[in-house]
């Protein structure tokens, strides 16, 4: 007897972490945080670094604003919001300053920027707020790791054209004539409409 | 523009703009707003209203402005009382401001016309999602966005140590960067719910008390996590710098095999020796493989368009020139300013360049002088920040360097740059 809600428990579970990968994947599907996944994915590194900051800023936001949220009134909800992503931008910033600055120094100004990626608010309001912790931890690393695959797509298709190279190793040697462009602001844009049209034009085959 | 154009390998014809300078086809300045910051220029009057002059698109002419936020207005599109509430919010303000001082506050019409002050009046402030819906509240948001203009424009970015807090109205950027003080935002925010509870009735469940002691412990909180997170990864941050410092060392003074840290004591530099303020200000001889003293490496920091700029160049005394240049940390606007650190024909500028009389930036591609340096299209003012970091140290340190025979001999261990 109790076999049966403890399964729909984990499929439920499950189901909450896989949308964020596919379904409703926060780049392709939502269209949200348009800023990074447009500004720093020049390169496969920065992309997977930026991808990973955000998505540990989003999972710790969830937890807290999941445990938490009750306790704070609806009139003052987003600013209590920010103020948590804020706090989680700055822990991740100083923590990527001590390891790894040179990916640091890479991203820049837009570690920083994460705050206002309103992928993390808009989870914050749409389902953390609203969930017990677990499923909105799950909800957040599926959330993030959709947003990582996306940003790393993109940044490895734009390296690859626009640089020859791959997570910064040459792939076709020295006669490649890089498509420059590509890594440069346009090529963001280029990028991001090809896989997007990609995207759209798969869902609609499997969908017939 | 042109390498724009020979990048997607188009005409550059595409690019002209038939009406205004009909002979160009793009041209670059620094906006109105950064011409009055940094180098105290004011741009007259007819050319802000009528828009002939640096900005970003659809902010420039405040006379098409004003006249389109009035038919807007007249017809009802907005609440007429959030624009004007904001201009006279900054007006209010500027103007106090500029009678106190003058010289360094613009008047309060030049506030009004440049920047995207009137754009923001007319098209964002009085978005309907993110505006107010009650009359008093509408006064109180409008009030509130133009004091906050004028305190950015005159006072914003210059503490040298300050988060990167911009400009709202000068933003080059996409919307979402304007968002960038997350305080200022939260503070925005609890201003307008705060304002919407004087014209709505508040609900009954929360008082005022209970969202202030909300905001209050969350603020506290934050602030003792970020306390702990900051003094656990200082040592780390502060021995990862030092360690870029001195790998940067081999970078400005090509050759350089060995280096010694000297600091200023006095009015002369002495070897470091570990016992010195945090502070001291330093520089590094560099010498080559046998020994022989190839130059120093000086460290400069300054204000940039956004943040303090840091940076290491390379003196080589024999020469009485710059042999290298590398900016250490910056936050200058990505893709434009921060070309001063990223740009490798920028930092070749630096590799053989004469310091006497005195580095000046040229227009990119009119340099004539051994002292003159190319300044980046599109990042004027960031160019010329590095520069005046470089005179400003230039002329403080460089005759206190030792010379001849004071140089101390190099070191007998051999340093590496990467401990």
């Amino acid at each position: 007897m109790n076999a049966a809600p403890q399964q729909d428990q984990a499929s439920r579970a499950y189901a909450e972490f896989v949308k964020g990968v596919w379904r409703e994947n926060p780049v392709f599907v939502q269209v949200l945080g348009m800023c990074p996944s447009l500004a720093v994915t020049n390169s496969a590194i920065n992309a997977l670094a930026m991808g990973v900051a955000t998505t540990a800023v989003l999972a710790c936001s969830s937890l807290l604003i999941s445990l938490l949220g009750r306790f704070v009134p609806s009139q003052v909800r987003i600013s209590t919001y920010v103020i948590v992503i804020a706090t989680f931008v700055t822990v991740v910033d100083f923590t990527l300053q001590a390891l790894a600055p040179g990916v640091h120094k890479e991203l820049g100004a837009f570690l920083a920027l994460i705050v206002v990626n309103c992928l993390i608010l808009g989870r914050q309001e749409a389902f953390a707020s609203k969930n017990p912790a677990g499923l909105a931890v799950l909800d957040a690393l599926g959330m993030g790791l959709g947003f990582t695959l996306a940003l790393s797509c993109l940044g490895a298709g734009r390296e690859l054209l626009g640089n020859g190279s791959l997570f910064g190793l040459s792939l076709f040697g020295p006669h490649y004539e890089p498509w420059v462009v590509m890594v440069l602001p346009p090529g963001g844009f280029l990028m991001l409409g090809v896989l997007l049209l990609g995207f759209a034009w798969f869902k609609e085959r499997r969908a017939k | 523009m042109d390498g724009a154009a020979r990048l997607l390998n188009v005409p550059s014809t595409t690019f002209a703009w038939p009406f205004l300078h009909a002979e160009l086809d793009g041209m670059s300045a620094a906006t109105p707003l950064a011409q009055m910051k940094f180098d105290h220029v004011a741009t007259p009057l007819w050319q802000l209203l009528t828009g002939d002059t640096a900005g970003s698109l659809g902010e420039t002419s405040a006379l098409v402005l004003a006249v389109v936020g009035l038919w807007l207005g007249l017809r009802g599109a907005f609440d007429w009382r959030i624009p004007v509430a904001v201009l006279l919010g900054t007006v209010l303000l500027g103007g106090a401001l500029h009678l106190v001082d003058p010289g360094h506050n613009p008047s309060p019409l030049f506030l009004l016309a440049c920047g995207g002050l009137l754009f923001g009046a007319v098209f964002m402030a009085t978005d309907p999602v993110s505006s107010p819906v009650a009359p008093r509240g509408a006064w109180v948001f409008g009030l509130g966005i133009g004091a906050l203009v004028v305190v950015i424009r005159d006072y914003g970015g210059r503490r040298p140590r300050a988060s990167s807090v911009r400009d709202p109205a000068d933003e080059r950027g996409d919307a979402a960067d304007r968002a960038q003080g997350a305080a200022a935002a939260a503070r925005t925010e609890e201003g307008r719910m705060n304002a919407d509870a004087l014209d709505q009735a508040p609900e009954p469940s929360s008082s005022s008390l209970r969202l202030v002691a909300t905001l209050t412990a969350a603020g506290a909180l934050a602030g003792l996590l970020l306390a702990s997170v900051y003094a656990i990864t200082l040592p780390t941050i502060e021995a990862n710098a030092a360690a870029a410092v001195r790998r940067a060392v081999f970078e400005v003074v090509p050759g350089t095999a060995s280096m010694q840290k000297l600091v200023l004591d006095g009015a002369r530099f002495v070897p470091a020796d570990g016992s010195e303020a945090k502070d001291a200000i330093a520089v590094y001889a560099a010498y080559d493989q046998a020994g022989k003293h190839l130059g120093f490496a000086i460290q400069g920091q300054g204000r940039g368009f956004q943040d303090t700029i840091k940076l290491l160049y390379g003196y080589d005394p024999t020469r009485e020139g710059l042999v290298g240049m590398q900016v250490l940390d910056s936050r200058e606007t990505p893709g434009l300013g921060d070309r001063i650190g990223k740009d490798p024909s920028f930092a070749a500028e630096f590799a053989a360049l004469a310091v006497a009389p005195e580095i000046v930036v040229v227009k990119h591609g009119t340099g004539s002088e051994p002292c003159h340096v190319d300044g980046i299209t599109g990042a004027t003012i960031s160019s010329k920040a590095v520069v005046r970091i470089l005179n400003e140290r230039n002329r403080a340190l460089l005759d206190k360097l030792p010379k001849g025979d004071d140089v101390p001999p190099a070191p007998a261990t051999q340093q590496e740059g990467d401990k």
